[in-house]
């Protein structure tokens, strides 16, 4: 499995090099460049900042400097933070934004997995009906909505939790419990359906046939099998979250990265769309890695040689 | 003043003695008509005689900044610790996105007038969530409001501040488009625009504009000059606008096409589909080009093919000089319509060369009606700032630059 592990972390390096060129490229095919706005520079003025960005050169020229660079760890300079490189400005967003996402994913993980397993053991009862309502009311409703409402109820009406900003744990509650709403229903459907699948295989029959007691059986049989789908789905949905939601940013104000994807794209920081891609980029590739690897963990039948 | 560090609005301070020349390096910086006379003086010496150049200063291009420091440092001269000022407040630190904290500055020259010790600035990407943190009592000042929540917001009575700003939305008319070179097409173009609709279902708080130059401007006097058809009713201004169009040969079933290209937003479409049905009544049938402001913006830099583009102007200083320039023939940056008349560029120059301020004014006044009439650009209506100010905030001035600096303000003592 190791050799495996090393393997893959072979070809994360070809292909992420082959995103960076991608969008190095597609970017400057859209038309205008960072230093258009309302308030147009004199001709003169956006040549010499051109010149000074290293922007007037071949574009093919301008491509090496930039691989030359990220080699050595540096993004280039940010065309909108000036007195910043790509990299600082990433740097200063990034935990904020894990922090956030890995809240939200481990808190979606085990409510998602318990709420998924008690509503697959109860099927067609009353828990299962509430529980179903509850993940279809969570995927259809977007955060933008549920945001607000629960600013409106826990800081404007109740005054018991801060509306907006970063810093302390009381300022975290309500953007993680907006980040995870949707994604705790996510969780809760696909874990409903695989554990009822699960529990009628024959590996769990049989292992009732025994007279195991129903917790083990649930708890250690059927748990395995049945984390599988939920698992291929975090893998994409942890690099999602991790790279911060833009909606979740702007309701709550917070200095996450999730931003970026969106302004710099619009103010054609070539250099931020640059950073931005990578970490996304890095962060698919890495948690898909971890996902297969550990669905040798939880299914004997995957082997890796 | 220096053509490496291509400064943004270095363009503003070329009023002064060879400042273009120093800007565009054909003189060398010591040409630049600034001299210091002694240690605490200097002199700067003007290329005309610019009446507006007092107001100009107040533009943060007039700020000092501190030589050594800035040679020292280079770019990283504006870091909390780094930065040296002469203002009210020193910044303390500064986290990107969250955060701004300033402190009073002991050596400031008025510092026992500076009442408030501790500043926070905190940038809000969604003016609704600021709204938000105002309700909850996080921040005392929102300095920009959503719209949509203008008449909401009214409950809170003396803190919700409504008041015009110095800026103009505007619609440009390529004047050297074929269809759109007839100055009688262009005012009638003009004359079916609703403002007042405008205004109250699109843009809540503004204020429908009859001319180029806000309202509330300095050193105009007299305001702008009345355009005669904004005295008269949107029905019979839609007439009148009829019958030159069918002078034309253009009617609603004999329509014309017309491109109108705007930057994306949802207002700005909302306006362009308002106006375009407003045009389909005199028989122009508009197409749209959208694209994201930096695309918009380049276009028109680029002097691209356009025939009505969507624009907005903020003044930089508040004289009617900062407004009526847009449309100088030589300021191929800012001059969408390409508007050519050498009648006005010589008024404009008058202008410029006018010390007496009633004088000119009335020299501005007749330039600006020469464009109302000759309409190259559509003005649709003035901005308005909108802000929400806690009851606890004391001193706060409302004005047409929507400037309060903190100095000034203070708290309120209970009792």
């Amino acid at each position: 499995m190791l050799n495996y592990a090393f393997k893959r972390i072979l070809t994360i390096i070809p292909t992420l090099f082959a995103i960076v060129t991608l969008t190095f490229f597609l970017m400057r095919i859209a038309p205008g460049g960072p230093f258009d706005e309302e308030r147009p520079l004199a001709p003169a003025v956006l040549e010499n900042i051109q010149a000074s960005y290293g922007l007037d050169k071949p574009l093919i020229e301008q491509y090496f400097i930039y691989i030359g660079n990220l080699l050595q760890g540096d993004m280039g300079p940010s065309f909108v933070y000036r007195d910043k490189r790509v990299h600082e400005v990433l740097a200063e967003g990034l935990p904020i934004s894990i922090t956030l996402g890995s809240t939200a994913l481990l808190m979606a993980l085990i409510i998602g997995v318990l709420l998924g397993s008690i509503a697959a053991l109860n099927q067609n009862k009353k828990t299962d009906v509430f529980i179903v309502t509850f993940a279809t009311f969570g995927i259809t409703t977007p955060n933008y909505v549920i945001a607000p409402i629960l600013t409106l109820i826990f800081a404007l009406t109740f005054s018991i939790l801060p509306a907006t900003g970063w810093g302390s744990p009381s300022q975290m509650v309500l953007p993680v419990i907006s980040l995870a709403l949707p994604q705790i229903a996510i969780v809760t459907r696909l874990m409903r359906g695989s554990m009822l699948e699960a529990l009628k295989s024959d590996h769990i029959r049989t292992a009732r046939a025994y007279g195991l007691p129903m917790t083990h059986v649930v708890g250690k049989h059927a748990m395995r099998s049945a984390l599988l789908p939920v698992l291929s789905y975090l893998g994409p949905a942890a690099a999602a979250l991790m790279t911060g939601s833009i909606v979740i940013e702007q309701i709550f104000n917070l200095p996450g990265i999730g931003r970026y994807f969106v302004t710099s794209a619009l103010n054609r920081d070539y250099t931020m769309v640059m950073g931005t891609v990578i970490i996304v980029a890095t962060l698919v590739l890495v948690f898909n890695l971890i996902v297969d690897l550990l669905y040798t963990v939880l299914d004997p039948r995957v082997r890796y040689d | 003043m220096n053509p490496l560090t291509a400064a943004k609005y270095a363009t503003l301070l070329y009023p002064i003695k060879n400042a273009e020349k120093v800007n565009i390096g054909e003189l060398d910086l010591l040409e630049l008509g600034i001299r210091a006379l002694d240690d605490k003086t200097f002199i700067i010496e003007l290329e005309q005689a610019t009446p507006y150049f007092l107001e100009q200063l107040t533009h943060q291009t007039g700020k000092p900044l501190h030589q050594k420091s800035v040679e020292a440092l280079g770019d990283q001269f504006v870091k909390p610790g780094n930065l040296v000022t002469n203002g009210a407040y020193v910044l303390q630190s500064y986290t990107l996105n969250s955060r701004i904290v300033m402190t009073k500055n002991d050596y400031f020259y008025d510092a026992e007038n500076v009442a408030i010790e501790e500043l926070h600035y905190i940038p809000f990407e969604d003016r609704s969530t600021c709204v938000r943190a105002w309700e909850a009592g996080e921040v005392h000042i929102c300095s920009d409001l959503p719209a949509q929540d203008l008449e909401r917001l009214k409950i809170y009575k003396d803190s919700l501040r409504i008041v015009p700003y110095l800026g103009t939305y505007y619609y440009a008319l390529n004047t050297t488009d074929e269809f759109l070179s007839d100055p009688e097409i262009r005012r009638a173009m003009s004359m079916v625009i609703d403002r007042e609709f405008l205004s109250e279902e699109i843009w809540p708080g503004m204020i429908p504009a009859q001319s180029l130059v806000p309202l509330g401007i300095n050193n105009y006097p007299l305001g702008s000059p009345n355009t005669d058809y904004f005295n008269m009713s949107m029905l019979d201004r839609e007439d009148e606008a009829i019958a030159i169009m069918a002078r034309k040969g253009i009617s609603k079933d004999r329509p014309v096409t017309v491109e109108l290209m705007y930057n994306s937003g949802e207002n700005h479409k909302n306006t362009a589909t308002a106006i375009a049905d407003m045009w389909s009544e005199i028989g122009i049938k508009i197409t749209y080009k959208i694209r994201d402001a930096a695309a918009h913006y380049a276009y028109l830099r680029d002097l691209g093919e356009v025939q009505v583009a969507r624009a907005g102007w903020i003044g930089d200083y508040s004289d009617p000089y900062n407004f009526l320039f847009l449309l100088e023939s030589d300021n191929t940056g800012f001059n969408y319509a390409r508007y050519n008349n050498p009648e006005y560029d010589a008024l404009m120059d008058r202008a410029s060369n006018e010390l007496d301020l009633n004088k000119r004014a009335e020299i501005l006044q007749k330039a600006e009606k020469t464009i109302m009439k000759a309409t190259p650009f559509l003005p649709i209506f003035y901005y308005s700032s909108f802000t929400l100010v806690s009851p606890e905030i004391e001193n706060w001035k409302s004005n047409v630059m929507n400037k309060n600096p903190t100095r000034f303000l203070s708290f309120r003592t209970s009792g």
